[in-house]
């Protein structure tokens, strides 16, 4: 029976034996696999980035104007008198020159090459552009484009993957005498260092020192949860034996390098020492120093704890306690730890971003969500180049927050109540349709609505341009609608299917007869209300939608004051083709996309078609020049806007709506101010939305290029007399330059003035003969 | 046959325009036509073989005075146009044109849409840049657009450079007629001629368009 016992209990045993060793060998099997396939797959996924446009630099930039200097330091290049590696820059050479070492990028023109730049200085002023290399000038060069912001899933790891071959040896030194010395002579484990580390810890009291090694480090790293149990322990022991077995010390310890965490740029985690060395010191890491090896090979333990922005003793302390293990280790000399101990941390702070542009980089996101899955862009590594003008969204974001600021200030009623008074504002190039600053509320903190592109509003008066433009589309000589013809601006009733509608003008003021500029340049809305009976409201919706209106527009006579909902992006599209000669421009804001290897997946070239004449869309600019200069938009004259625009005051009958829209040759930008929830601003488009458009203009058009806008062929302009519309005589006191189709301009003078001699003439007057009073101050 | 002669009066059209490379895909050339204002005597046509009353002999129109032909104006003298005043903009988004113009003559159209695009950027006023850019899609295929830009073109030239201003409305022009657009094209010749009496090729667009309405 003994015997039966024994031999039933030694069977167990086995068995006992069997079935462990199995689910332990299935467990390893298991183990080995997830390893092989980290290391033989991609290692790594990589966020895509949205940029800014990159910017352009040629002869004629003042420096100052375009923050040269922090543009350099956000895009983390470093002051150096050697300029031996790219992002590097040189000042105080003589002639006030700069040299700079651009950095190789990928870009949608193909992989700017690094190389050496000579920027000659007049002044401030770019002289010319010199490749150092071939002695050449350079018609412009492009810095790269800022980050606006990453597309990752759960964390932002920002690294650039290394050989062992670029980094230097100071550095893998550095990191293997700190968190493994010997890693080349054991298999995954160290029982050693364990055993060492155990002593150290008894004799502190605490742990002070791990005793894994790099590899079970990489593994933990990988694979697992930051859990501390004892079956987490075993499988990231396990799992190093096994990467040991099957992959080389180099291999293993290249993977480290790139994999570990060093530390966070606010969203954006550092990995890699690649780009910890870019990060901290503005380098490639064949380019550091020992203390700097020093201080990254220290901050593997703890980046946030030794962090040398928050922490610089602490830093400079952990720093320095690596030099020491160096030495300890033979690796560097008693002389260089003198002098490396010696040495500040010489990091860089990190830059904040000048603006935020969360609104457009939603907006961009939707655009790619259609053609991109998810998870092409959170791992794929994309490079999507957008529009955005740095510059500009900084000038938009600042005359929001500082214009709502003001208006607050000025008008308290819009600061009660828990619902705050909104404004955003897009800005665009109307020759290319690109969009260069967008802003689509006051707080993105508070609310991601991008009033921009999904507020439904009324435009109000904005919307009278398009009745004007299909007026004024006519064959020339065909009696048809000028800039000088007589509007009744009075009372009026406009019968349609069966109903009437009678618009008043704002408070109810009329002013009799007046012509089609007067009309535009005071928006009037009885005067606008006849021409659009006229005209026809067929013709109206007709030229508004070929413009740009996308939203329905319904045939009803209130339509031409505005009374139907679009977006301000509609708005924007729709007044750039004034702007461009009556061509529309494709909206733009991702010029090209390209992948992780810098090829071009797509890309967006500038796409123009005919939306009216580019007569037409000259007289009507001309038209909203004079509300700029004397209209419902003058107000921007004396709050110093000074160069040649065009523009449209709107405010919605119940002052629920403050529109401005204004642009000069080469940008257009729209302003709505408003509350969301609909109830009355109480104030007009010229009190509320003109002082930010104004504000953000100053800003954006200084580095624009100026210049009027110039008439077409097909247009001939005559100077008038705009009482009579007739051609202007010395003896007229007010004469203005008036555009017309060619065919349609005067050709008699004033009957008023003709034949009249100006006065002072007999007395030899100051007043010579043909001479005209300027209308613009 | 009348389609064959308006493929080759296309293409002499095209090669008398501009810059041509045999790698930028240009309209067909014109056919030959007889030198406008031709001294030789008109011999009075037949009388008509019924006895209807033979209508009077129309009053010769006096000969046109001989037009000068005007060579289509030189890229190099656009680059030549920058002086100490031209504003940074302009000047650099000049030279970038001449670059994009090289670029599409190499047929390295990327590279060329790239320095055109940036161009317009610089300076969006510098009708020579999209000048370029209606060259360069119409070499790609994309009639459409070489039309718009050489449209944008023309508007900007506007009374300022009329050789330029009279080329952009040829290109557009040829363009037009490949496409059967021949009202568009008419007016843009007509316009050419206009802005520029002597350009050969704008007159021989007319009289091409002129004698396919006839038939």
């Amino acid at each position: 029976m003994r015997r039966h016992l024994r031999l039933a209990a030694a069977v167990l045993a086995l068995a006992g034996l069997a079935v462990g060793g199995a689910l332990v060998w299935r467990t390893l099997r298991d183990l080995d696999a997830v390893v092989t396939e980290k290391f033989s797959g991609r290692r790594w996924d990589f966020p895509s980035k949205i940029l800014a446009a990159a910017t352009p630099l040629y002869a004629g930039h003042d420096i100052r104007a375009i923050h040269l200097d922090d543009r350099l330091a956000r895009l983390q290049y470093r002051p150096d008198d050697d300029l031996s590696h790219p992002g590097q820059f040189h000042r105080n050479l003589p002639g006030g020159a700069i040299d700079v070492f651009l950095r190789s990028f990928p870009s949608p023109a193909g992989v700017q090459p690094a190389r050496r730049i000579r920027f000659e200085l007049t002044g401030l002023r770019i002289a010319r552009i010199i490749d150092l290399e071939s002695g050449q000038e350079l018609t412009s060069v492009e810095l790269e484009p800022e980050l606006l912001a990453g597309l990752y899933q759960d964390i932002w790891e920002e690294r650039q993957p290394v050989t062992l071959a670029e980094l230097p040896a100071t550095l893998i030194n550095a990191i293997l005498a700190t968190e493994d010395q010997r890693f080349f002579e054991h298999r995954g484990i160290d029982g050693a260092g364990v055993l060492r580390a155990l002593m150290v810890n008894l004799s502190h009291g605490r742990v002070v020192q791990g005793g894994s090694t790099l590899t079970q480090q990489l593994m933990k790293n990988f694979f697992l949860t930051e859990e501390r149990t004892l079956g987490r322990k075993v499988r990231e022991a396990a799992m190093a034996l096994i990467a040991e077995r099957r992959y080389s010390k180099r291999e293993i310890l290249e993977t480290y390098l790139n994999e570990i965490y060093l530390g966070q740029n606010g969203a954006q985690g550092i990995f890699g020492v690649w780009q910890a060395a870019r990060f901290y010191f503005h380098k490639a890491p064949a380019a550091l120093s020992l203390p700097e090896c020093a201080l990254l090979a220290g901050l593997i333990k703890a980046p946030n704890r030794y962090s040398p922005f928050q922490h610089p003793e602490r830093a400079t302390e952990r720093r320095n306690a690596v030099l020491r293990l160096m030495r300890k280790n033979g690796l560097i000399a008693e002389g260089d730890l003198e002098d490396a101990a010696a040495e500040p941390l010489g990091v860089f702070p990190p830059g904040s971003r000048r603006a935020e542009a969360s609104y457009f980089v939603d907006f961009v996101r939707q655009e790619l969500a259609g053609t991109y899955p998810a998870e092409v862009l959170t791992k794929d590594g994309l490079g999507i180049f957008t529009s955005l003008d740095m510059d500009m969204q900084v000038a938009a974001e600042t005359a929001i927050r500082n214009g709502l600021q003001e208006l607050e200030r000025r008008y308290p009623h819009l600061a009660r109540g828990d619902r705050r008074v909104q404004a955003c504002l897009v800005a665009i190039q109307p020759q290319t349709g690109e969009i260069t600053a967008m802003v689509g509320g006051r707080d993105y903190g508070s609310t991601q609505f991008n009033r921009v592109t999904q507020a439904l509003r009324q435009p109000g008066s904005v919307f009278k341009p398009f009745t004007y433009a299909a007026a004024l589309d006519h064959a020339p000589g065909s009696g048809g609608v000028l800039p000088t013809s007589r509007l009744d601006d009075e009372p009026f009733t406009w019968e349609y299917d069966g109903r009437t509608w009678s618009p008043a003008n704002y408070k109810n003021a009329y002013h009799g007869s007046v012509t089609v500029r007067q009309a535009l340049e005071l928006s009037l809305n009885a005067a606008t209300s006849r021409l659009a009976e006229r005209v026809g409201l067929h013709r109206i919706r007709d030229t508004a939608q070929r413009m740009g209106i996308t939203s329905s527009l319904p045939l009803v006579p209130s339509m031409v004051l505005g009374a139907v909902e679009v977006t301000p992006f509609e708005v924007a599209q729709a007044y750039s083709v004034f702007a461009n000669q009556g061509l529309r421009a494709a909206p733009l804001s991702v010029r090209a996309v390209i992948d992780h290897d810098g090829r071009v997946i797509e890309r967006h070239p500038m796409e123009i078609q005919r939306a009216i004449r580019p007569e037409v869309a000259y007289l009507v600019t001309h038209l909203l020049e004079g509300v700029m200069d004397h209209g419902t938009g003058a107000a921007s004259r004396r709050l110093g806007f000074s160069p040649p625009a065009a523009g449209k005051t709107g405010t919605t009958n119940d002052n629920r709506d403050a529109w401005f829209v204004g642009f000069t040759p080469g940008l257009l930008a729209v302003v709505w101010v408003g509350f969301d929830e609909s109830r009355a601003l109480g104030l007009t488009g010229a009190q509320a939305a003109l002082p930010l458009w104004t504000d953000f203009m100053k800003r954006a058009a200084a580095d624009q290029p100026g210049g009027d806008f110039v008439p077409p062929p097909g247009v001939t302009m005559a100077r008038i007399d705009p009482l009579t519309g007739g051609l202007a005589t010395p003896a007229c006191g007010h004469t203005i330059d008036e555009a017309f189709l060619s065919g349609d301009e005067p050709t008699t003078p004033c009957p008023l003035h003709a034949g009249i001699m100006a006065p002072g003439t007999d007395t030899g007057g100051t007043r010579p003969a043909g001479s005209v009073q300027r209308d613009r101050p | 046959m009348t389609r064959t002669l308006r493929v080759i009066a296309l293409a002499a059209t095209a090669a008398m325009a501009g810059c041509a490379s045999p790698r930028v895909r240009h309209p067909a050339p014109p056919a030959q036509r007889p030198a406008i204002g031709t001294n030789a005597p008109r011999e009075p046509a037949p009388p008509p073989p019924f006895s209807a009353p033979i209508a009077e002999e129309p009053i010769a129109e006096p000969t046109p005075p001989l037009i000068a032909p005007v060579p289509p104006p030189q890229p190099a003298t656009v680059l030549a146009s920058i002086t100490a005043q031209t504003s940074p903009q302009r000047a650099t988004s000049i030279r970038l044109a001449d670059e994009g113009r090289r670029l599409l003559e190499r047929g390295e159209f990327p590279a060329a849409l790239d320095r055109l695009e940036s161009a317009v950027r610089i300076d969006p006023a510098n009708p020579h840049a999209y000048y370029w850019l209606a060259r360069l899609h119409y070499a790609n295929g994309r009639s459409d657009l070489a039309i718009a830009f050489a449209d944008k073109a023309a508007a900007l030239f506007g009374r300022g450079d009329r050789a330029w201003l009279s080329q952009a409305y040829t290109f557009k022009a040829s363009v037009c007629e490949e496409l059967g657009r021949f009202a568009e094209a008419r007016q843009a010749y007509d316009r050419a001629v206009a802005a520029e009496p002597g350009n050969l090729p704008a007159r021989a667009g007319l009289a091409r368009l002129g004698s396919l309405e006839s038939r």
